[in-house]
């Protein structure tokens, strides 16, 4: 550490010297010239160029001014002509140039021979993966990310559904996305907020639900709280199980046990039936009901609560779109929700549940309720998005400026990549399914290839794949090769030791890791693959508001470090040269044939020729046919190019122009909503431009305190580090800021175990334990009974830790409740694992 | 606190003026006893401190908060992040009032000042980190000092350069955390990053012309925050009493970051809003 202050120290000097040098020479000549003045020299650093590009990591898609100076990124700015951030960023943000220069960027392919990575040659390594791809056929797994520009997981996608017939490709967007889509598909028919972030400019109150955006989305955070610093009335209320910088800003904080939202969203609409002030002529308009299960089928009356969760439980859940249920079915099922019920549920003090419903009331409010990994990452996490909809549209607080559900994203292209193009084992691009027989000739269509070259069976999903990767051959483990872009699941998956550590272990399995620097995942890797990273390469992002937002690659990347799309496409050649059939159209033709301007086919395969085309605009503009079905038609990539990113659906007017869509579904605003019909759910599940209000029950957590290990832990981000802190830790002022994990508690329940600041204790849970510090009183204050753990220090592995419960639904896990205790050393061990014997 | 004797001419009726007094002053004589007894309390005869050291099996991370001290030894006690602020009553008091004093900038104290600056941020126009301990639960009090600017003996709290925007740590984060251990392994490993430096002094059109600004001034829209008389003398204008530095100091148009991407924003769908 001191070594490395030194350093710094010493290179700031050297920074400021040479500086300084610069500005006495020419302040020299300018007073020596007294009869005939030089021509000055110019300011600054003439040499620098500016050009703009999306930040490189959260899903707020804030667009910066990346400052190159002799192929190298020197300085970062915030871009004022952006809409999203209006010119500021986050500290993150100003240093995202930083994350390039680490000393231990991965510059040469590297392969595993005895137990060691050596370097190896590109040719060998493309070939290496290609057979081993051939080999593996349908127990190969591609694993890509939120993080994968739009072309990268276009060309994967393409690859693996179009190309090998494998419907085993997943991005890490399962790990924290997947609840919001199918709560949007559930709700609305299709996926995406139908919202934008002008709302923040807008809206008279906040509502957060379990989120933390001072810290996560700082950007958006203070577009709301620099209009009440400059005197606008704005009522925040944060509904968390942690205090938090955010509930600091705060008006009302409404302390929630986990699980509780799902109570809490249900009281509001209690509380508006009963005191009748939902919006009859929305909720007549606009409005279906739907459950799990319909009772009717069973039932002459409306059934209460306790005999329909009995219900449910005999016949089961009746798949991710449920059934139709009459509004007096809700009503008599919500109707539980009391205030006082609420309140033992959730440890909400029923008089804030009143008000938190009163604000829903109130026609004259202007309402957005934010949230991300809180209700996402939840084994309720379909519900809970559903039930939030529930309260905005039972309340008719949706669709105006400033009125309606936003729901963020955590990854820069979790929108534009993972959800856009679908490269999920169940998706294809745009909306569309393998299920479905018509969406995959769409794609087969698109794609030139035989009809039945698209496998209607979906994949694994994430969880299961990395199962099965860990899961010995002879004990049914049927993935035997992943190809992990972009992405680090040895830090990021739950229950590491079990999903991801135990494959070393097991000798026939292979992990190729496309990667910047080294980490948790590319220690288990048996080839490595140096990667260019962000404007080291051509990409395009997708944040939460729909927006796709395009840059240029402006300095080389280190070594022979080369673009995650020209690995996948060297890859694609080689099958085809290796003969694999299914890299054939049905023409005959290359699969990832891209002509030039004369017709002429590109060798963009060979690395020298990558570059001679814009192999990005060539993918994004094949793509882009694939986003009219659902309406989500994405702007030609030379429109992109003039903009800050443009909001889709793009519409071409017929002069010419390219007009971006605000609010979906909304008269006026989306062109598809037909004259007259204000709000027009087009997408509708039921086909009459309906929304479904779902009545989702409250349901506990997957593994609750107990006796032996009595705290609740709950995972999750700091400021100043992003997901598992590849890219973050290498940049000094982040690292020195937040140099190592911690666990934070509430200080109650620490002065019970005789524990102090800074104490070294043991995190116990049913799998594993770690030794933290204690930090009390510091970043944030948990409820009684909560400890909070950052997993952005790759030292303290806190995902070996947690629990792989996931939702019925999106199956995606739920990072934010499993048991815990904390104690100190000198205490006994909490657990062992001989208790569970 | 009560004073003793101090009389409230609010108390009692004429007749019963006296009562108060009384009452009053038996009040405020038992308040100050309380108060010297309580100083006197925490003091040992051996003028040691006498609390013990919380003693926790030899896990208690170093270089963690400070401990209490007691009121007999705060006077030294060093702590916190104005340890090293000189506390002598007279030298505390707010000496901003160089205004037609100032000297002019000189090389010596100008390297100073560049290279202070470049050690608190990543490159020029980086936000620059914070040198002492903040309150990690909440941003409005950094206002109290860097809203109008403060300087304190020889510490001189920055206004700040931009307007003013409601999440400070949002940008501005601790330059060393204070409470937890440094990291080990390989991602402490030193960057290779090398920030835009410094610039030159702004381009004069001829010799003793206003110089223009040499710097972008996004996020620096208040010269005075790095030029004015609380400045370090380094970079102090020559001039603090003219108030409109842009009438003379032009921008630069190499530095207009908007360039080369000049577009209008996209055309968007008319919105609900404007149709009402």
């Amino acid at each position: 550490m001191q070594m490395e202050r030194r350093d710094f120290m010493k290179l700031a000097a050297m920074t400021a010297a040479t500086g300084l040098a610069g500005s006495m020479a020419s302040r020299g000549s300018t007073a020596l010239a007294s009869t005939q003045p030089p021509l000055p020299d110019r300011p600054d650093i003439p040499g620098v160029t500016w050009e703009k590009a999306p930040c490189r990591f959260c899903g707020t898609g804030c667009h910066v001014q990346v400052g190159v100076q002799d192929d190298k990124v020197v300085a970062i700015a915030g871009d004022r002509q952006a809409d999203v951030n209006k010119g500021l960023l986050c500290v993150k943000g100003y240093h995202v140039g930083m994350i390039l220069y680490g000393q231990d960027r991965l510059t040469k392919p590297m392969a595993r021979r005895d137990g060691e990575l050596v370097e190896i040659e590109w040719d060998e390594a493309i070939d290496i993966a290609a057979k081993r791809i051939m080999q593996s056929g349908d127990k190969f797994g591609f694993y890509i990310s939120g993080q994968s520009t739009v072309p990268e997981g276009y060309a994967a996608q393409k690859l693996m559904k179009g190309g090998l017939s494998n419907n085993h490709i997943e991005a890490n967007a399962r790990l924290c996305m997947a609840s919001a889509v199918t709560g949007f598909l559930s709700t609305y028919g299709v996926d995406e907020p139908a919202s934008c972030y002008d709302d923040l400019d807008h809206c008279d109150t906040l509502i957060l639900w379990g989120n933390n955006p001072a810290e996560m989305h700082p950007i958006l955070f203070s577009r709301v709280m620099d209009r009440q610093a400059r005197g606008e009335k704005i009522t925040v209320i944060d509904i968390g199980s942690r205090h938090t910088r955010t509930t600091e800003r705060a008006d009302h904080f409404l302390p929630m046990q986990p699980h509780g939202d799902l109570a809490i969203a249900n009281c509001i609409a209690q509380q508006l039936i009963e005191q009748d002030a939902y919006d009859h002529d929305f909720v007549e308009k606009h409005c279906n009901f739907r459950a799990d299960r319909d009772p009717s089928a069973k039932f002459d009356a409306p059934i209460d609560h306790d005999t329909y969760v009995a219900y449910v439980k005999e016949e089961g859940a009746s798949g991710l779109f449920g059934q139709a249920i009459s509004f007096e079915q809700y009503k008599k099922l919500v109707s539980y929700y009391t205030p006082e019920k609420t309140e033992e549920l959730s440890g909400v003090p029923a008089s804030q549940l009143r008000m938190l419903a009163s604000t829903f009331a109130d026609k004259s409010k202007k309402i957005v309720s934010l949230w991300c990994m809180g209700m996402n990452q939840h084994t309720a996490g379909t519900a809970i998005n559903n039930l939030v909809h529930n309260v905005h549209l039972m309340s008719g607080h949706w669709g105006k400026p400033g009125d309606g559900p936003q729901s963020l994203t955590g990854q820069p292209a979790a929108c534009g990549t993972v959800r856009e193009v679908g490269t999920l084992a169940h998706a294809l691009p745009g909306g569309r399914i393998v299920k479905k027989e018509a969406h995959r000739e769409h794609a087969e269509g698109f794609w030139n290839v035989p009809k039945g070259r698209i496998n209607p069976k979906p994949g694994y999903h994430t969880v299961k794949m990395f199962e099965m990767l860990c899961t010995p051959t002879d004990q049914g483990g049927d993935i035997d090769t992943i190809w992990v872009q972009v992405t680090n699941p040895g830090q990021t998956l739950p229950n590491t030791k079990k999903l991801f550590k135990a494959k070393a272990k097991l000798k026939d399995k292979f992990l190729i890791v496309s990667e910047i620097y080294p980490t948790a995942t590319t220690a288990l890797a048996d080839l490595v693959l140096p990667a260019a990273m962000w404007v080291e390469k051509n990409g395009i992002y997708g944040n939460s508001e729909r927006r796709t937002q395009q840059w240029f690659k402006m300095v080389t990347p280190p070594g022979e470090a080369r673009d995650d799309c020209w690995q996948t496409l060297a890859v694609a050649r080689r099958l085809y040269e290796l003969g694999h059939p299914g890299l054939k159209d049905k023409d005959g033709e290359y699969l990832f044939r891209i002509n030039d301007d004369a017709g002429n086919e590109v060798p963009y395969w060979e690395w020298e020729h990558y570059y001679d085309i814009n192999v990005d605009k060539a993918l994004f503009d094949e793509y882009r046919q694939f986003t009219f079905l659902k309406h989500k038609n994405v702007a030609p990539y030379d429109e992109l190019v003039k903009h800050r990113g443009m909001r889709w659906p793009v519409i071409e007017t017929k002069d010419g122009q390219f007009k971006e869509t605000r609010w979906r579904f909304v008269e006026g605003a989306d062109i598809y909503v037909e004259k007259g019909s204000g709000i027009q759910f087009y997408h509708s599940v039921t086909k009459d431009n309906k929304a479904q209000m779902w009545f989702r029950p409250h349901q506990w957590p997957a593994e609750m305190p107990d006796d032996t290990l009595s705290l609740n832990l709950v995972t999750g981000r700091v400021l100043e580090h992003w997901h598992s802190g590849t890219m973050t830790m290498r940049v000094p002022q982040l690292r020195r800021a937040m140099p190592s994990a911690y666990v934070e508690m509430n200080p109650e329940d620490a002065r019970d175990r005789g524990i102090s600041n800074g104490d070294i204790v043991r995190v116990t849970t049913r799998r594993g334990e770690l030794k933290l510090p204690a930090w009390i009183n510091g970043r944030a204050k948990p409820l009684r009974g909560q400890v909070f753990v950052p997993f952005f220090d790759e030292n303290a592995p806190i995902n070996d830790l947690t629990l792989d419960a996931i939702d019925p639904f999106s199956k995606q896990p739920d990072y934010k409740k499993c048991a815990v205790e904390v104690s100190r050393l000198d205490q006994p061990h909490a657990y062992s694992p001989e208790d569970d014997k | 606190m009560s004073q003793p004797g101090e009389q409230n001419p609010g108390t009692g009726t004429a007749s019963h003026g006296w009562v108060a007094h009384v009452v009053l002053g038996v009040v405020g004589g038992i308040a100050l006893t309380g108060m010297l007894l309580g100083f006197y309390d925490s003091v040992t005869p051996s003028g040691q401190p006498d609390y013990t050291t919380h003693q926790n099996a030899g896990n208690t991370v170093n270089q963690t908060v400070p401990l209490a001290v007691t009121y007999s030894n705060m006077k030294d006690a060093g702590f916190g992040p104005n340890a090293s602020w000189e506390t002598a009553w007279p030298t505390t008091q707010d000496d901003s009032t160089s205004f037609y004093g100032s000297t002019p900038t000189d090389t010596l104290s100008r390297e100073a000042t560049l290279a202070q600056r470049a050690q608190r941020r990543a490159f020029n126009g980086a936000p620059p980190v914070v040198p002492h301990a903040i309150d990690q639960q909440n941003a409005s009090s950094c206002l109290v000092c860097h809203g109008d600017g403060l300087k304190v003996g020889v510490v001189v709290a920055p206004k700040m350069s931009h307007e003013t925007y409601a999440n400070c740590t949002q940008c501005h984060v601790e330059s060393i955390n204070r409470a937890l251990p440094p990291t080990t392994g390989p991602r402490a490993a030193a960057t290779l990053f090398q920030g835009l430096s410094t610039p030159g002094p702004g381009e004069r059109a001829w010799p003793g012309a206003p110089p223009i600004i040499p710097h972008t001034t996004w996020m620096r829209e208040n010269c005075t925050s790095c030029h004015g008389t609380l400045a370090d003398q380094g970079l102090m204008t020559s001039h603090p009493w003219r108030g409109n530095c842009l009438q003379c100091h032009g921008l630069s148009a190499d530095l207009d970051q908007r360039q080369p991407f000049s577009t209008d924003r996209p055309p968007v769908m008319i919105p609900q809003e404007s149709r009402e």
